[in-house]
């Protein structure tokens, strides 16, 4: 490609590969968009069938109120989680090595948590009075419920949402900057002066900046571990058998980040292929993840063992029978994968180094992990409800096509939105790389440590 | 007009109650299904009446709003309903509202064949409704419900009730001439047959109508009816007629295969008895002991529970009888020939010889056996061993009905039955007359019927909604229901009462449909054979002017009032004095149809509180509600034993094809605990060949039919029985079939369970909590 | 006879027995607190309370698939219990709607305050402001809550509609439903009362189960009234409440079957 000359903006290798994506765009990119766009878009008309027609149409009856919709819903919250989970946590501890990925993973917290927060909406049998339960003075006088744990997700997500954005935006504000300088349509050229906002890269920005970026950080820590804490509340502030259990919350955090990086690793992989960005995401880089992947893997199967032994062993009647039907009848199947996904098969392999740094290995194990990392989040919330309360009134579930399609559709949706951003955004954070890269060429000078230049 | 005129005279013309002309009328419908943001509820009136969806005669106390009966309640202090109700007498507003209803009458010009005029009477009645914005589709069900808010048209609507009126009308005139032809001209050749619950004055009317035209005396069919125990009661106590089991008094009540609380001869009667008898008492609880082969409610809610092989019942009887001293068989002999467990029957022997006050009495599934009558005669026995017959506690004789020649005759025995359809096949039947009932619940699928019915020139029905032989009919002439008519009935047991009950109309039918008496009337009128009586209302009153002499309100009017406010009248009364005959002792074996060897199992065909003889069939409530014992509900199901099931290698839900020597039917599996493993329980009367939305064999119409397919309710067990009278009595042996049961390896697409999860065998956990709770203490 | 008849005797008199502690909870003030008692040494299963509750309170007609799929809808229902194998086996029946739990577990999870508890002890439900969450009945430990899958209107074809009753809202899709202790009732007699400045007198309201059993084993009053029949009826030391291990103080006490 043929850029127009660069202002003075350091090192132009740099930014020419990483801007590329944004100028150009090959037949793949369009071939993947219209997959997600039919996928997603399928999965919305399934969703306004369902507005139309009504619930029945999907496989819940009494007394399983909550199926595969519930389980979609936790299993997006989760995923959103380590994106900002990691970047944050690593731009405070100040691993450099962070620096080519947490853009990606930030995006990602963005783009799942969107998919997630359509759940509840889906999932209400009167979607269109959704604005019940928020807090606003209104003509009926009347406030939402606050000692109703979906109260509390309303609010913990919405924070979630804002404060991600904002996290995601205000590093590539600088990016921007550049991309604005390189483009050469006028389009992209007044879009991106808009979403530069005007930055010059003036020592007072940087500072001003990064000061914002570490605050940032510092704030959207303790809201990420809230938020899947509170998501663990719906089930553990009920009288449910199996969900009423003071584990949950922890449990659902490292569910959450585990599921989490290993989508993050999925992503990376990815992108390190498609973009042929080997040289900015090393093997170093995916041992690194993986080895987070690694300890959460650990710490999952000993709470979900804790957990489960305490109710093995408890033998409460009403427990004993949920458990009775995942060991064996109609779950056992749902909790074998799911243990060979997230224990048997993910630890092993990844205590190899061979394995952490080879991406294909890492692309399979990591897609199987989210698959049982669902299968966990469905086995949370089905096989309670099916035996629960009077014998009389047990039952089964099956999802019908609708729950399928409602299934496909955040899958679709987010890679679509993921596809979109890549036109969007620098999806490497350009000025990050070039201030680590600047700052190893210091390094080397005897003992001397210089700090970086952050900024030209 | 007469009735509002009635309303006033009687004094019960309610405040808001709106019982005008049908213009203004039909524009005050509101329907609530369209959510009525700003609807004011009107006041309520209560009006007493009597159901007759079956042949007990409850009164009942109806709640009208607006012009609407909203509420069938018991009647308080009634010495039938007792203030309460059975599960088919609640529903009576829904058979009144029943959407697919006959909207008037249909003169066919060929039998099955519905007439031109019908279905223009219908489509005006559609349109109205749909000028009102009122559904009366599924299709537009869908429509309206979720989408159009539209306003209704009331002066189209008006317009087009006053036409269907109008032709109304007209249909009525002609339909009265030509019953009066078909009738005149058919003599001695007609034959009019009347339901169960005709158990009135109605009676008498037909029966003049009948003679006016030379025909024989109407006769009563009973589906599933009591002949055999008829024929006991005249054997042990010198009389017919059903006496008064006088439950809340006795200490121990001995139920030989009746179901007296869900399908017995009067629910609501035995239902209160049995909660006196249990606990009404300051200190005494009685026992109740259930002889069965099948575990139905009575058998669930027993103190002690004998399960006998088929038929075997009167043996326990015997036992009972040596228990007393009165020779009969001892344990051992019992055990051997019922299979019943040894330290059950010594318990019963126990109970049986400490206890002096208690009563005994059949029916249920001994009437269907061959020795029906035996076994029953020997039940009713038991009461004369132990001199219970006319004591307190014991059988007390019914009494009388407080006004005479309301009682009508006997109904026919099955085979009677069987002989009329006979002569209908010879063509010795020129016009046969249905009123209240429909003939094929009475008989099974083998008796052809439907060939007999074809070889009759003229039929003529008066049901209220399509059933099989309105579908043969060659006139379709629809009566008013209960909430709509007048008349009266006495009931068709002992109730420690004398009881006379009036029916009222309530409400203007919404359509063309008059009371059978009005027509009878008209027709006869119309053939030149004045009856007498100007209309329904004058017949009946003129019936009733006798009660005034009886009351103690001067003047015939305002006792007339009395009795209508009350529901008619009674007064506690016993008959004469019951015979109390000791009856020979002996007993046949049952016999079977089919080869066992061929058809391993007994087949016992089960009245379920669903559809009772098949009077429920059609009201969705009754369709919907779950089977008290097997959690089924929308059609039929076949019991089977747990341990049946896994030699037959069946699962619940899976389909099986039962065939009996007679024919066969399709059905889905039930795991049924409650069963021997060589017996398999099939509901009767639930599906019609030709009926409504609800009860279709093949799939009906709610509105589940256009998003999934209602695969329909299937053929009941009367496909399986064989058209086979018992040698005594005549009575249907319907418990006296043998069927084979070959899995089809389909899953079965008509069951429908309302809980699929069988205890304990399912949970051993659970039980521990939930159902321990209410685990009876055991009775020494 | 005689220890057979006296043994029963002595055990079946309901006297004697502890009276009720009415169950705690907040909002109380009221001169009412609603309650039932059910007696199932009395109950037949035959079924007109389930019928009777479908007419009094416009339930929903599910049709045969949706009811086989677990979407049909009877705030009482009649639940049969096997136990054991034949012949030695045993069934019993336990009529069960809302046990009106002082502690309701499925009031505090709902965001809208769409179920709630009334000053009266009675778990209300106001259904134009459910919006469907169906929390509450994951959270109902005696599964009585019902969902309205599809609107209503789609099974009452003209002139069906003619049977619903006009003091009971018919629910719109969407929303949950359940027992209500046929509330209307209740209001009518005791808006009645008010205007005669007195209260509510024992038998003066009932509900439509109660009336239609004619085995009379329901019996409905206010249980802060000592002469009321449901209190009396309580007393008996035949008395438990489902899963009462759980601690949500039902209002609705069974009387356990059986000689005792
Ligand atoms: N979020 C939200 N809040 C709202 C509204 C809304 O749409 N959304 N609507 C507002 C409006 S318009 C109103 S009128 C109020 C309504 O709700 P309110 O009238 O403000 O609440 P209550 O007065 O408690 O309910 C009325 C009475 O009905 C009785 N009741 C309880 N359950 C039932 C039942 O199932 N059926 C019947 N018939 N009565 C029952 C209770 O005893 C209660 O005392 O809520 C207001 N608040
Ligand atoms: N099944 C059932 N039906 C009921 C009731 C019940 O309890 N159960 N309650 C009855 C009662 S008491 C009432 S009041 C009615 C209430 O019934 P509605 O009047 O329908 O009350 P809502 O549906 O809550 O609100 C009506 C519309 O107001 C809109 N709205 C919200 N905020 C505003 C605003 O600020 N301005 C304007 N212009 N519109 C706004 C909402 O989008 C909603 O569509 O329902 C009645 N119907
Ligand atoms: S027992 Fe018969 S008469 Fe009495 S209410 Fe039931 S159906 Fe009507
Ligand atoms: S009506 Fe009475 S006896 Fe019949 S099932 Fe209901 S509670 Fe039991
Ligand atoms: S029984 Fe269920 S619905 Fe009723 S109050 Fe208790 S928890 Fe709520
Ligand atoms: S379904 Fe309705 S009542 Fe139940 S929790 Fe949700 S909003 Fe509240
Ligand atoms: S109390 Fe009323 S609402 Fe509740 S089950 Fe009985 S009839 Fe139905
Ligand atoms: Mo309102």
């Amino acid at each position: 490609m043929k850029l127009h000359p660069p202002l003075v903006h350091g090192d132009d290798k740099i930014n020419r590969d990483i801007l590329r994506p944004l100028f150009e765009t090959s037949w793949r990119w369009w071939a993947l968009f219209s997959l997600c766009l039919v996928g997603f878009g399928g999965g919305f008309v399934t969703w306004m069938w369902m507005l139309g027609a009504g619930m029945w149409v999907t496989g819940l009856h009494r007394p399983v109120m909550w199926g595969v919709f519930i389980a979609n819903f936790v299993f997006w919250v989760g995923l959103s989680h380590s994106g900002t989970l990691i970047s944050a946590i690593l731009r405070l501890a100040k691993a450099d090595w962070r620096r080519p990925i947490t853009r990606a993973a930030e995006a990602m917290t963005v783009f799942t948590v969107l998919m997630a927060a359509q759940f509840p909406l889906i999932h209400l049998g009167r979607t269109w009075f959704f604005y019940y339960i928020i807090p606003y003075v209104n003509q009926r006088e009347m406030w939402g419920n606050f000692r109703s744990p979906l109260a509390w997700d309303l609010m913990a997500i919405l924070t979630y949402l804002s404060g991600s954005l904002i996290y995601l935006y205000l590093p590539t504000v600088p990016d921007f900057a550049i991309a604005r300088d390189y483009a050469t349509t006028p389009i992209r050229k007044k879009l991106f002066t808009m979403l530069a906002l005007g930055w010059r890269g003036t020592r007072k920005e940087w500072h001003r900046m990064n000061l914002a970026i570490l605050m940032l950080a510092v704030l959207v820590l303790p809201v990420a571990v809230s938020v899947h804490t509170i998501v663990s509340w719906d089930f553990a502030m009920a009288l449910t058998p199996q969900w009423h259990t003071t584990i949950f919350g922890p449990y659902f955090v490292l569910g959450a980040i585990y599921s989490g990086m290993a989508l993050v690793v999925t992503l990376t992989v990815l992108i390190r292929w498609a973009f042929k960005w080997e040289d900015y995401i090393t093997p170093f880089h995916l041992d690194k993840l993986s080895k987070i992947m690694l300890v959460a893997a650990i710490l999952w199967t000993y709470l979900w063992a804790g957990d489960y032994l305490i109710t093995w062993y408890g033998r409460l009647p009403e427990e004993k029978v949920i458990l009775d039907i995942k060991n064996g009848g109609p779950f056992f199947w749902h909790q074998l994968t799911m243990m060979l996904a997230n224990t048997i098969v993910a630890i092993p392999l990844l205590a190899f180094k061979k394995v952490r740094t080879s991406p294909w290995a890492l692309m399979f194990i990591t897609v199987f992990i989210n698959v049982g990392m669902w299968l966990e989040r469905y086995l949370i919330a089905v096989p309670s409800l099916v035996q629960k309360g009077p014998s009389y009134t047990w039952t089964t579930y099956s999802p019908t096509w609708v729950e399928l399609m409602m299934s496909i559709y955040p899958f679709a949706g987010f890679v679509m939105l993921y596809v979109l951003f890549v036109k969007m955004a620098p999806f490497i954070s350009i000025w990050e790389i070039r201030e680590d890269r600047v700052a190893e060429a210091y390094k080397s000078m005897g003992q001397a440590k210089l700090r970086a230049i952050v900024a030209e | 007009m007469e009735r509002r005129e009635f309303l006033k005279l009687s004094g019960l013309a309610g405040t808001a109650l709106v019982l005008g002309g049908c213009e203004d009328y039909n524009s005050q419908l509101v329907a609530y299904v369209d959510r009525p943001i700003s609807l004011e509820p009107g006041e309520g009136n209560h009006f007493a009446t009597t159901c007759d969806m079956c042949a007990s005669g409850c009164a009942v106390s109806v709640r009208v709003v607006e012009g609407r009966t909203v509420k069938v309640e018991g009647l308080e202090g009634h010495p039938l309903s007792r203030g309460g109700l059975c599960a088919l007498g609640q529903a009576g507003v829904q058979h009144q509202y029943h959407p697919d209803r006959f909207r008037g009458p249909d003169l066919r010009s060929k039998a099955g064949e519905v007439s031109a005029d019908y279905l223009k009477l219908k489509m005006l009645g559609d349109e109205a409704f749909r000028a009102m914005k009122r559904p009366t589709t599924v299709g537009e069900n869908f429509k309206v419900g979720i989408t159009s808010f539209a306003a209704p048209d009331f002066a189209l609507a008006d317009a087009k009730w006053a036409e269907t009126r109008k032709l109304g009308g007209e249909l009525w005139t002609a339909a009265a001439d030509r019953l009066g032809k078909v009738l005149s001209e058919a003599g001695a050749g007609a034959v009019i047959v009347l339901g169960p619950q005709v158990r009135g004055h109605r009676y008498q009317l037909v029966a003049q109508a009948a003679k006016a035209f030379g025909a024989p005396a109407p006769v009563i069919v009973e589906p599933f009816g009591y002949e055999v125990l008829r024929a006991a009661n005249q054997a042990v106590y010198g009389r017919p007629d059903m006496p008064y089991v006088d439950l809340a008094n006795t200490e121990l009540a001995l139920c030989f295969g009746e179901e007296p609380f869900t399908t017995g001869p009067a629910p609501t009667l035995y239902n209160w008895g049995f909660g006196e008898m249990r606990r009404g008492r300051e200190l005494v609880r009685g026992l109740f002991v259930v002889v069965s082969t099948r575990m139905g409610e009575a058998a669930a809610i027993a103190d002690l529970w004998i399960p006998v092989r088929p038929g075997t019942h009167g043996v326990i009887a015997q036992l009972a009888l040596h228990a007393m001293g009165k020779g009969g068989v001892t344990v051992a002999e019992a055990h051997e020939k019922t299979g019943a467990p040894v330290e059950r029957l010594e318990k019963f022997v126990r109970w049986v010889s400490q206890i002096d006050t208690k009563v005994a009495f059949g029916g249920g599934e001994v009437l269907g056996h061959t020795n029906a009558v035996e076994t029953l005669t020997l039940v009713n026995g038991l009461n004369v061993a132990a001199g219970m017959v006319g004591r307190k506690g014991g059988i007390l004789p019914a009494a009388p009905a407080p006004i005479t020649g309301m009682a009508p005759p006997a109904p026919l025995s099955f085979k009677q039955l069987l002989g009329l359809v006979d002569q209908m096949k010879a063509g010795k039947v020129k016009a046969l007359v249905a009123i209240g009932v429909d003939l094929f619940m009475a008989l099974p699928g083998s008796a052809g019927l439907e060939d007999a019915l074809k070889s009759v020139p003229e039929v003529v029905s008066f049901a209220t909604v399509p059933d099989d032989t309105a579908a043969l009919a060659t006139m379709v002439l629809p009566d008013s229901t209960f909430l709509e008519r007048w008349g009266d009935a006495t009931p068709s047991v002992g109730s420690g009462s004398s009881v006379a009950t009036l029916m009222q109309p309530l409400v203007v039918p919404f359509f063309e449909t008059r009371s059978a008496e009005d027509v009878l009337i008209a027709a006869s009128k119309a053939a030149g054979k004045d009856l007498g009586f100007p209309s329904a209302e004058a017949y009946f009153k003129a019936k009733w002017a006798g009660v005034a002499n009886d009351s103690q309100v001067p003047g015939a009017q305002s006792a007339w009032k009395k009795a209508l406010r009350n529901g008619g009248i009674h007064k506690p009364a016993l008959g004469a004095p019951l015979a109390a005959k000791m009856p020979p002792a002996n007993l046949a074996a049952p016999k079977f149809e089919g080869d066992d060897n061929e058809f391993p199992f007994v087949l016992q065909p089960v009245k379920s509180v669903k559809y009772r003889e098949g009077q429920a069939a059609h009201l969705p409530w009754l369709q919907e509600m779950a089977d008290p014992m097997s959690a089924a509900a929308w059609g039929g199901w076949l019991e089977l034993n747990p341990h049946t099931m896994e030699k037959l290698g069946v699962a619940q839900y899976d389909e099986v094809l039962v065939k009996s020597p007679f024919g066969e039917v399709k059905v889905g599996v039930v795991p049924y605990p409650g069963l021997p493993e060589d017996v398999v329980g099939m509901p009767l009367n639930f599906s019609r060949n030709h009926g409504t939305r609800y009860d279709s064999v093949e799939g009906g119409s709610t509105w589940e039919a256009t998003m999934k397919k209602d695969p329909g309710r299937g053929q009941d067990a009367r496909a399986l029985l064989g058209a086979k009278a018992e040698p005594v009595a005549g009575g249907l042996a319907w418990g006296s079939v043998r069927v084979s049961v070959t899995p089809t390896g389909a899953k079965s697409k008509r069951l429908v369970l309302v809980s699929k999860s069988i205890q304990p065998q399912e949970s051993p956990a659970v039980p521990a909590r939930v159902e321990q709770e209410f685990k009876v203490w055991p009775i020494s | 006879m005689a220890d057979l008849l006296t043994a029963t005797h002595a055990a079946v008199s309901d006297k004697g027995a502890h009276a009720p502690a009415a169950a705690p909870y907040e909002g109380a003030g009221s001169p009412y607190r609603w309650g039932m008692a059910v007696d199932l040494d009395r109950c037949t299963g035959c079924g007109a309370c389930v019928v009777a509750c479908h007419a009094e309170n416009n339930l929903p007609i599910a049709g045969p698939i949706d009811t086989d799929e677990g979407r049909s809808v009877d705030w009482m229902r009649i639940e049969r219990y096997w136990e054991g194998h034949y012949p030695e086996i045993t069934a019993h029946f336990v009529p069960v709607m809302c046990q009106h739990c002082s502690n309701a577990p499925c009031e505090p999870v709902c965001p809208v305050f769409a179920t709630y508890h009334t000053p009266e002890g009675l778990n209300g439900m106001v259904y134009n402001r459910c919006i469907g969450t169906q929390y509450c009945q994951n959270n109902d430990p005696y599964n009585v809550r019902f969902f309205n899958w599809f609107e209503a209107a789609l099974n009452f074809p003209e002139p069906l509609p003619n049977q619903l009753n006009p003091d009971v809202t018919v629910r719109s899709r969407g929303v949950m439903e359940k027992c209500t202790f046929c509330v209307h009732r209740i209001r009518e007699a005791s808006s009645d009362a008010k205007a005669e400045g007195r209260t509510v007198e024992d038998g003066e309201v009932t509900t439509a189960c109660a009336q239609s059993c004619s085995a009379n084993v329901i019996t409905f009053g206010n249980l802060l009234d000592p002469h009321s029949k449901v209190s009396k009826a309580v007393a008996s030391a035949r008395r438990f409440r489902l899963l009462e291990g759980l601690g949500t103080e039902p209002v609705v006490y069974y009387l356990k079957g059986g000689q005792a």
